[in-house]
């Protein structure tokens, strides 16, 4: 059985994050994890019978060495902490690089994931799609690696403007340079990565 | 003091910084403002990139024209122009820019380098062999021998990837970002002594001489690479390495090592304090 049960709702957070942590490096691929809480989900609908999973955060971890894995585990370690105080699980992650497909790493990441949650996702980005101020996300399911869903009715977005705001946010307000991975807080400890508060914020007001 | 706009272009030039945002904004007022004096065809060239960079194709085929009026049948130009078809979308007719440069001048690096670039998206199999031919006659190409390391590790050849940053650190010792890069390769072979050693000398090279205080703030990057490959030598004391026996690291190094680096992560203080201290109280350094 390969359909994953949930439908996977972005909030405006989780939606913007990755293309915003992509445009704060634009000649490295990204990597980053999504948050929810599972035992919140709601009900399943009729239908299709999916019960629809809130992904409330994403978190930026990786902009270099992305290939290797010590960083990415201690990373994943401060998520697993801070994820625990919030009830929150890590539910899925994202890479945006050049191409449309998950890489080996990026692969690798997934299966790490989908240890701790069986249905976890990931997400990448076609680039002709962003053009488009379409949905730009390509979605893998854990449970099926192999399948890229594109326009998946899978993936919830937080409105048809979402694209659209979120590239003003990067080309009017220049947002992407408030945004802090791991791998800045690990050039300098005072950069805060698991909140992006003010980023946070700045989102909350430019994406209805 | 805060440099001129015109001398803040020149130290990204001479330090090779793309900046490419910021570049674009500061070069076009810098040029029409007269103030380039004898910068100015440098200011163009490096406008040009920056401008193609942010996708600002126009403005960079503006800054080329004008380079290609000053400096007709310049190779250094040719790049340029390669570049922007690059931009433009359309590899081939980079790829024949390149290979025309070639063609009058068989020494020119940059078209040497931009036609193993265009191969790039083809994927590390076809770049690799491009890059190992490259690298033959240019030995001395750091940035080249980094590249093929990255290209080997996207392909899971972690051994291959240590090597080729070994090259890196054969033509420029001093990089301690090669030797960290070197450490988390190590790490992700499962050569947990091996990337201990490299995070050692990662930050025996980024510690300043006694009595010196380090410039900006510290970077814990190779002190968590100490803490993750020591905490997992202790978790497996059988790990296999591809270390001697006498340079093997035993348990109570290690223990003093896990230490050491806790404390090192921790004093350098910032945010997420108590989730980090969760992070690193989290192992029983007690046993």
């Amino acid at each position: 059985m390969s359909s994953s049960q949930y439908t996977y709702n972005l909030s405006s957070l989780a939606y913007s994050l990755p293309l915003l942590h992509a445009a704060a490096h634009p000649s490295s691929t990204v990597q980053g994890v999504f948050l929810a809480n599972p035992s919140a989900a709601g009900t399943a609908s009729t239908g299709a019978g999916r019960r629809p999973l809130e992904i409330t955060e994403a978190i930026p971890v990786l902009h270099a060495e992305t290939t290797l894995t010590p960083m990415l585990e201690a990373a994943l370690e401060h998520v697993e902490v801070y994820a625990g105080k919030k009830s929150l699980v890590v539910v899925g992650m994202y890479e945006v690089s050049e191409g449309v497909s998950l890489s080996r790493a990026g692969k690798a990441f997934l299966g790490g994931i989908k240890k701790s949650w069986a249905e976890s996702f990931a997400l990448t980005v076609d680039i002709k799609q962003l053009r488009t101020g379409g949905n730009p996300y390509v979605m893998t399911l854990a449970s099926d690696p192999s399948k890229n869903l594109q326009d998946s009715a899978r993936l919830s977005t937080p409105g048809p403007n979402a694209t659209k705001q979120t590239l003003m946010m990067i080309k009017g307000e220049k947002l992407h340079e408030l945004l802090r991975d791991f791998d800045d807080h690990l050039d300098d400890s005072s950069a805060e990565w698991l909140e992006n508060k003010a980023l946070a914020a700045a989102i909350a007001k430019s994406i209805k | 003091m805060a440099l001129s706009d015109k001398d803040q272009l020149a130290r990204w030039r001479q330090i090779g910084a793309r900046h490419s945002e910021k570049v674009v904004e500061l070069a076009p007022k810098v040029l029409s403002a007269g103030a380039a004096g004898e910068d100015e065809w440098a200011v163009r060239e490096q406008l040009a990139f920056a401008a193609l960079d942010m996708g600002m194709v126009e403005w960079a085929t503006d800054q080329l024209r004008a380079l290609e009026r000053q400096f007709p049948d310049s190779p250094r130009v040719g790049i340029l122009a390669g570049l922007r078809y690059e931009a433009l979308g359309q590899p081939e007719e980079a790829r024949k820019v390149y290979e025309a440069i070639l063609e009058f001048e068989e020494t020119n690096t940059s078209a040497h380098q931009r036609l193993i670039a265009l191969s790039l998206p083809l994927g590390p199999s076809h770049s690799i062999p491009l890059l190992l031919t490259y690298l033959d006659t240019y030995y001395t190409d750091a940035q080249g021998w980094s590249l093929l390391a990255d290209l080997y590790c996207e392909l899971g050849l972690y051994a291959q990837g240590l090597t080729a940053l070994g090259h890196v650190l054969v033509v420029q010792g001093w990089d301690g970002g090669a030797v960290s890069r070197s450490g988390g390769v190590a790490y992700t072979m499962g050569d947990y002594q091996l990337a201990l050693k490299y995070y050692l000398r990662a930050i025996e090279m980024a510690t300043p001489p006694p009595g010196t205080a380090a410039d900006g703030p510290a970077s814990t990057r190779d002190w968590w690479g100490i803490r993750q490959a020591a905490k997992r030598l202790l978790d497996d004391p059988s790990a296999a390495t591809s270390l001697p026996p006498n340079l093997v690291v035993g348990p109570e190094k290690l223990r003093a090592l896990l230490e050491l680096a806790t404390e090192r992560i921790l004093s350098a203080g910032g945010s997420s304090l108590d989730v980090r201290r969760t992070v690193l109280g989290g192992q029983d350094i007690i046993r």
